[in-house]
């Protein structure tokens, strides 16, 4: 029954011709790397900690209510949202709702999506949830490792670590989950980004006191309800533990990080990352980052500029063409093209050494 | 248990259950029946009158804790853990007719590391014992009501100070949170078709700060709850008698949002072995 809610869904977004750009998820594995052998984990067991609330204890939310901005209310300007956009389908999932219930199952530009955010580690994502073929929903296991977010697939029970972006046991073990691109910023300044966004109501179905955030000072203190590994290790303690810092994950247990205070009023920066040449872009006060793999031409790399003040264009090149914040050229001799976005995503500060071994600011 | 002749035993053997199922943000109640949280005791106590004036008591529980999650449209996954809880030790002297003071301490005789079929280590609060020493302090106050020969009012207030266990986890320490009641009640004895009778009421206020981890207080714990608590004790023989008493809440402050306790009942049975026949002591309300 679900099923054909869904299929209906994509056709009349077909139909009403907006799957013209098509939108494909940043790839994971696509399926089980190993044999799964689904009685034992990839991560430590003992450091798989009950969280408190128990498997569904914290209700994920199931294809909510998208609504247009001008019928919400409870939104400051200032809060931060993570926004999606797929097939030219805006929604802005704010953590506001986020905080309460860490996943929201959805769809959106006729993609089945899994917008999952974990309020200990500060970490969101978009996860495409067409999981081996078939679509699944996620669920809030109630576990934690590294005090960060356990979800399981509600098709086979399989435990997935978020920021691990793996499945950790169960019938999926070892497979990584295709991401879709997303912005986590402020509300205001998605809007500027998706003039035609919609957004999640507060009629959810459950009663949370979205008014309030649920887990008291947390946010600015350097107390942690859950150990974590490498925490006492050598990296900048200069920087506060909880700081919202965006990550691009490398190859192995690599990841190179940026602060958001090197993007003071808008900047830009040419990084050469393990993988190869990269671009990051971002905004402190508006409160966001992306990340691009650059352009090769002939030897060189592209060199790119940022551009204050025209969201949801963000930077040039020297050739002339405009780049959106997704990536898409949208202005120039190369419009329609696009700039591969890579895996960034903003997490705080301690929880990165806890998953990655190796990293660069 | 109440003061009694020297050299004389007390036993009681009660069970208890607590049942939490109203999910609050601070005082208001969230329309949300989705989980539940209950506890199941056997408990043991034990006193023992060593003079007129001292005594001590021992207090030992077994404890099923169960954890029921049941969302809207989803599979529902019940998860408990039983086992001996953590004992309490108490030194009673009665100074003064009225009144009786306690000190004693928790032992941390109940496992806090069960864990589920998995091998992952239960939650701190589904866990049977603490694993920490706690210190509790105790007064208790009964006047007979002058007016009314059959009637006492009483006043008892219990402190607990809880300890730190250092290796809840690795690399993490938990601390419940410390613990304030006061009850304040009045009995009246009365005879019931020919059989003896303690009926009574209880107010009891509960004020419990919040649980720490690793050093830092945890949101979504601790508060304070006022609860009404009406029992009734039969005295089936002189020395024998059979007790039964419910708690509903009035009213809940919670330290943001949790479940709270729905309902609670008690009940079980007493057993005075005196060592002489001299006076029987009437029990005093607990």
């Amino acid at each position: 029954m679900v099923y054909a809610k869904y299929t209906i869904g994509l056709s009349l977004l077909v139909l009403m011709g907006m799957g013209c750009k098509p939108e494909t998820p940043i790839p994971g594995s696509g399926g089980p790397i190993s044999t799964p052998d689904i009685d034992s984990w990839l991560i430590p067991l003992d450091e798989v900690l009950d969280g408190g609330p128990g498997k569904d204890g914290i209700l994920a939310l199931e294809m909510p209510q998208h609504v247009l901005p001008s019928e919400i209310s409870y939104l400051d300007e200032d809060a931060l949202v993570i926004g999606v956009q797929i097939n030219g389908e805006a929604i802005a999932y704010p953590h506001t709702l986020l905080d309460w219930h860490e996943l929201v199952n959805d769809q959106v530009g006729g993609e089945y999506i899994t917008v999952n955010y974990c309020p200990l580690t500060g970490s969101g994502m978009v996860w495409n949830r067409m999981i081996a073929g078939a679509p699944t929903t996620f669920g809030v296991s109630g576990l934690l490792y590294n005090t960060n977010l356990i979800l399981y697939d509600r098709a086979t029970n399989s435990h997935w670590s978020q920021m691990l972006r793996q499945s950790v046991e169960g019938y999926h073990r070892s497979t990584q989950p295709d991401q879709f691109q997303m912005v986590e910023t402020t509300w205001r300044t998605w809007k500027k980004m998706a003039p035609h966004t919609k957004v999640l109501t507060l009629n959810t179905g459950q009663s949370r006191p979205y008014d309030r955030y649920p887990y008291g000072n947390y946010r600015s203190t350097d107390f942690l309800y859950f150990p974590v590994r490498n925490r006492a290790i050598d990296y900048d303690r200069d920087i506060f533990e909880k700081e919202r810092v965006y990550g691009v994950p490398e190859s192995g247990a690599n990841v190179r990080l940026f602060q958001f205070k090197h993007f003071v009023g808008g900047a830009l920066q040419h990084v050469q990352l393990m993988s190869g040449e990269a671009v990051v872009v971002g905004h402190q006060t508006q409160n966001w980052m992306v990340a691009f793999r650059n352009i090769i031409k002939d030897g060189q790399p592209y060199r790119f500029t940022y551009v204050p003040d025209a969201l949801p264009v963000i930077m040039k090149d020297d050739f002339g063409n405009s780049y959106d914040v997704w990536g898409f050229v949208v202005e120039g001799p190369e419009t329609g093209t696009r700039l591969q976005p890579l895996r960034g995503f903003v997490a705080y500060h301690f929880s990165w050494p806890a998953f990655f071994q190796r990293i660069a600011y | 248990m109440p003061n009694v002749n020297k050299g004389s035993w007390q036993l009681s053997l009660n069970y208890d259950y607590n049942y939490l199922a109203r999910l609050l943000a601070e005082s208001e109640v969230l329309e949300d029946d989705s989980r539940i949280r209950s506890t199941h005791s056997l408990l043991l106590e034990v006193g023992w009158q060593i003079s007129d004036r001292w005594a001590i008591n021992a207090f030992v529980p077994t404890v099923r804790q169960e954890r029921l999650l049941r969302p809207p449209g989803l599979p529902s996954t019940l998860q408990a853990t039983n086992g001996l809880g953590d004992a309490v030790l108490m030194a009673r002297y009665q100074p003064l007719e009225w009144l009786g003071l306690g000190l004693g301490a928790k032992l941390p005789t109940g496992s806090y590391q069960v864990r589920d079929e998995r091998g992952i280590q239960y939650n701190a609060d589904l866990q049977p014992g603490s694993g920490a020493w706690d210190g509790i302090g105790w007064l208790q106050a009964s006047l007979p009501w002058a007016a009314r020969p059959t009637g006492t009012w009483s006043f008892t207030a219990i402190g607990r100070y809880t300890g730190t266990n250092p290796t809840f986890r690795v690399g993490q320490s938990y601390t419940f949170g410390k613990d304030l009641q006061a009850l304040i009640g009045y009995t009246e004895r009365r005879f019931i078709l020919k059989q003896l009778f303690d009926l009574s009421g209880m107010a009891r206020f509960r004020l419990t700060g919040p649980d720490f981890a690793g050093g830092g207080a945890i949101a979504n714990t601790g508060g304070w709850w006022l609860f009404l608590n009406p029992s009734v004790t039969w005295w089936i023989k002189r020395r024998f008698s059979y007790q039964m008493n419910m708690e509903v809440p009035l009213y809940s402050h919670v330290g943001g949002t949790q479940l709270s306790p729905s309902w609670r009942v008690n009940t079980g049975i007493y057993w005075l072995i005196e060592r002489t026949r001299k006076i029987w002591c009437m029990p005093s309300i607990q």
